[in-house]
């Protein structure tokens, strides 16, 4: 852990510079909300005066169109308001005062006091700190590393550059990329904290953001996680990516695999249970057989199962062989079966006269 | 007397406010985040931890931060 008064005039220059760019880009994305919001609005304006005429002269129908459009966009410019007041993107104050050094030294003591310390790595590029161990209901998940890239602040405000590594990982079974309900390749989901997180960004007040992922981290959230702590220890199947549990995992004997119940059929052959990879159906009869159980036409070499192959051939070739083996048997009523063409006019001329 | 208040509950935001001389802590929070218990918040006074009894002082900065929070899962 370092001293924060040998860093904090470097952090607070990075930070300046970085909140500054995000600053210039924030005004520019709220003028053309606030001109798209005009723009709405006066739309609005014109559509209520056509429906007033319409009113007036009575036009039922298109009174009825107009309200729906009027309502339509009523919606939308009702939402367009709410993102603006609500998103911290579009409440920059152009003239709020950058944080100074001062303060940037007040937020990595109040880091020292909440966390027990800081870093700063990489050539002063990122600032981390580090959680207790931490436990989602009965879920061992052990302690995070929360690594703020400094450099990366003011690149997008869509883009939260926070790692959050695991020091003591204890992945979901079925995937090693989430170390967290909420945590994947390193990547938070912060959620409800989106938009005070944008907040303390802007305002340089770094306590509180990692103070806001510790948060996020020690709380669960049922309705949308990566992986739900009750499938924490299910593999994931290698087919689907589902989960898999000891009631409906399979064993594929070809593959030498375990797969989910969904992923698995039975050969029709030998009746044993194998993974959709390794069953193969027959163009035949369209059953699925085990890819040890399909054989091949001796002949044209196409997949056929046991049921449909006929002295080693598949149905076609064998129809064929045996079309060919008649033929050889009479090769006299091959000339006849070629001159067949030629009676049809014979029989149109009957036609009509029967008719 | 004004305070600078940080909520970083629900859309979060930071703000000058005006209190009572001799608001306590523990009335302030109330005042701000009605039906809220305390005990799921992190309330500091001037980046410190402090009894809820304690009488807020001109200038002083109050932040409150859930220590629940919803995640979720996304595209990143």
């Amino acid at each position: 852990m370092q001293h924060p008064h040998r860093h904090a005039v470097r952090v607070a220059t990075i930070l300046r510079r970085q909140l500054e760019r995000l600053r210039v880009a924030d005004i520019g994305r709220t003028t053309e909300r606030r001109a798209a919001l005009t723009t709405r609005m006066v739309q609005l304006t014109e559509l209520a005066q056509r429906m007033n005429r319409a009113w007036r002269c009575q036009y039922h129908g298109a009174s009825r169109r107009l309200q729906r459009r009027f309502d339509r966009q009523l919606a939308d410019l009702v939402s367009e308001i709410n993102f603006l007041r609500s998103n911290p993107e579009h409440d920059g104050d152009p003239g709020r005062p950058l944080p100074t050094p001062r303060q940037v030294l007040d937020e990595l003591r109040q880091i020292e006091d909440e966390f027990g310390g800081w870093m700063l790595e990489n050539g002063s590029r990122t600032l981390s700190v580090e959680t207790d161990p931490i436990t989602l209901e009965y879920l061992h998940l052990g302690r995070f590393r929360l690594a703020l890239d400094l450099h990366r602040l003011g690149d997008s405000p869509h883009v939260f550059p926070l790692r959050v590594e695991a020091l003591e990982p204890n992945p979901a079974a079925g995937s090693d990329r989430v170390t967290h309900p909420h945590v994947r390749d390193e990547c938070l989901c912060t959620g409800d904290a989106t938009a005070p997180l944008g907040h303390a960004l802007r305002d340089g007040r770094l306590a509180d953001v990692f103070m806001l992922v510790r948060n996020v981290l020690n709380t669960y959230n049922p309705d949308s996680p990566y992986v739900s702590i009750d499938d924490w220890e299910a593999e994931g199947c290698p087919e689907c990516g589902g989960s898999m549990y000891e009631d409906t995992r399979c064993w594929c004997e070809l593959c030498d695999r375990d797969y989910c119940d969904e992923c698995v059929g039975t050969c029709q052959h030998c009746s044993e249970t194998t993974c959709y990879g390794c069953l193969r159906t027959c163009d035949h009869c369209e059953e699925t057989f085990c890819r040890q159980c399909m054989t091949s036409c001796g002949d044209c070499g196409e997949a056929c199962c046991p049921g449909c192959l006929d002295d080693d051939l598949c149905p076609n070739c064998h129809e064929t062989k045996e079309n060919d083996d008649e033929n050889q048997e009479d090769p006299i009523q091959e000339p006849l079966q070629q001159e067949a063409p030629a009676h049809p006019p014979t029989v149109q001329a009957s036609q009509p006269t029967a008719a | 007397m004004q305070i600078l208040f940080i909520n970083n509950d629900g859309a979060g935001f930071a703000d000058y406010v005006k209190v009572e001389p001799d608001t306590s802590v523990e009335k302030f929070f109330n005042q701000q985040l009605p039906d809220r218990p305390a005990a799921d918040f992190l309330i500091r006074v001037n980046r410190q931890p402090v009894p809820r009894d304690y009488r807020l002082q001109e200038g002083d900065r109050v932040t409150m931060t859930p220590t629940k929070i919803a995640g979720a899962l996304c595209a990143c």
